[in-house]
């Protein structure tokens, strides 16, 4: 099929480190395109697109960087494509600064929240904040990173972790309140 | 360092991202500050919590199906139409899948109860004495040559058991194998000749393409020290290993293909017939009865290919 046999070497050999790079992280790809779409299917439709993507490009990775991230970026772009295809991409909208003067105060952690309501509370919060709290605090890729696959600049992503944790530790608080679990977290947070 | 300075780093420091003389005001600062301890310990189990519950949402788990053919169709993409199936394992091997995938295994200690297993005394008697049921004493041990082989089989298939649990969930969940996997017609030539175009005989086996359930990959592993063909199957989205493996070079008189139902405390279910040299197992974490279904459903095709190479 590609002629010669250095052609074919060549391919093996980058099958191989692709493999070696790539393929260990298609579950962390899927999990993180699974809480994007939502869907099984189209999230694995997601995966497959990204990864078909990363192979033809993968003559640009950089070895000894972050596979993840690049892949996370590929990941990102790849859904943005579908979502202007679809008409349905939501730019990031201006009300960041009014969502961060409503929440000067990070409530204490509450605690004995199920794992279903953790996920709840962090599907609460808006999507600019949710995205990067998932890309840095559950898939701990570092805040540069972040940055590169939300594609805007690292004090957005500061500002919008700092914003977003404080939010979710709200709603956190919120979902232990209603079900009555963690009473010092009650009163701190009716204290203030 | 002040609290408000500690606040804007502390995600930093929490990601390990700082200097180490940064890294280091941070610590001290901490030390002296109670509410910014608070915080920093807060912000940590804010994170643990989050982790956990991305790492344990079932929803959030990637199919080894999926997996599966995602990878074999790249590569052959890549390398043409090439046979894909094997050095997948090298690469799951990796830590970054096995702590994800490690959150697929329910199983945490492999104890079964097996209907095989039925005389308590089998191990003393496949060793060539019996031992009273409710104590050690000795009181019997002039046992033909048949019964002791009988005992001997059945005891090894016992532990096969045992092992076909642990290789369905080292190898088709966990990616998890000291050895390399090799093709399964490969291991048919070296090794045994049932295992030759058995895959063949499962895929093409009327009873899976009615059952709606997808064949994912095949091959043959060691697991425990025993050799298995391994076929990897797909059922309501249930992963299920088809193993067969010889029964340590003996041959019972007869083939019996009635299932012998055996369950696993932790969930896994495995169903097995035998062969005459032969044990096959179907091991999934699908509900009981939908196991034997699914055991029973192959048995023929199974069955039948083992019984040519046997003959």
């Amino acid at each position: 099929m590609f002629g010669t046999k250095s052609r074919d070497a060549g391919c093996e050999e980058r099958w191989a480190e692709f493999e070696r790079e790539a393929v260990p992280q298609m579950a962390d790809i899927f999990r993180i395109a699974m809480w994007l779409v939502r869907d099984r299917a189209e999230a694995e439709d997601l995966v497959q697109e990204t990864y078909a993507q990363a192979l033809e490009a993968f003559h640009r990775y950089r070895p000894n960087t972050n596979i993840r991230a690049w892949l996370m970026t590929i990941l990102y772009r790849a859904r943005g494509k579908k979502l202007r295809a679809a008409g349905r991409l939501n730019l990031a909208n201006d009300s960041e600064e009014r969502i961060a003067e409503t929440i000067a105060f990070a409530p204490p952690v509450a605690q004995g929240l199920t794992d279903e309501e953790v996920l709840r509370a962090l599907e609460r919060i808006p999507q600019q904040y949710r995205e990067a709290i998932v890309l840095s605090d559950v898939e701990e890729v570092s805040y540069k990173e972040v940055a590169q696959i939300l594609q805007v600049p690292i004090g957005t992503v500061m500002s919008r972790l700092n914003r977003g944790r404080k939010i979710l530790r709200a709603e956190l608080a919120m979902y232990a309140n209603s079900y009555g679990i963690g009473t010092a977290s009650k009163r701190a947070v009716s204290a203030d | 360092m002040q609290c408000r300075e500690f606040e804007e780093i502390a995600g930093s420091y929490l990601k390990d991202e700082l200097l180490v003389e940064t890294n280091h005001d941070v610590l001290k600062h901490v030390e002296t500050c109670p509410a910014c301890r608070r915080e920093l310990a807060a912000r940590r189990e804010t994170n643990a919590q989050l982790r956990r519950a991305f790492d344990t949402a079932p929803e959030f788990q990637l199919r080894p199906g999926f997996a599966f053919q995602l990878r074999n169709k790249l590569k052959a993409e890549t390398l043409g139409k090439r046979e894909a199936s094997f050095s997948f394992f090298t690469a799951m091997m990796r830590p970054q899948w096995l702590a994800v995938a490690a959150c697929l295994v329910i199983a945490s200690v492999v104890g079964i109860f097996a209907v095989l297993y039925q005389d308590n005394n089998l191990y003393e008697l496949a060793r060539g004495r019996q031992v009273n049921p409710t104590g050690g004493e000795e009181v019997r041990s002039d046992f033909s040559a048949g019964e002791l082989s009988n005992a001997a089989i059945q005891l090894a298939r016992f532990e096969q058991t045992e092992s076909a649990i642990g290789n369905h969930q080292n190898c088709a969940i966990k990616f998890n194998l000291p050895e390399e996997p090799i093709d399964l017609n490969e291991a048919g030539r070296r090794y045994d000749a049932a295992y030759i175009d058995l895959a063949q005989a499962v895929r093409s086996s009327e009873s899976l393409r009615a059952g709606g359930i997808s064949y994912i990959e095949d091959h043959s592993c060691i697991y425990n020290g025993q050799r298995f063909a391994h076929i990897v199957l797909e059922d309501k989205g249930h992963t299920v290993s088809l193993l067969v493996a010889e029964v340590d070079g003996r041959v019972t008189k007869e083939a019996n293909t009635d299932i012998i139902a055996c369950s696993h405390k932790d969930g896994y279910q495995v169903s097995c017939f035998n062969t005459k040299r032969h044990t096959v197992f179907v091991v999934s974490d699908l509900p009981e009865a939908d196991n034997l279904m699914l055991t029973r459903r192959l048995a023929p095709s199974v069955a039948a290919h083992i019984a040519l190479a046997e003959a």
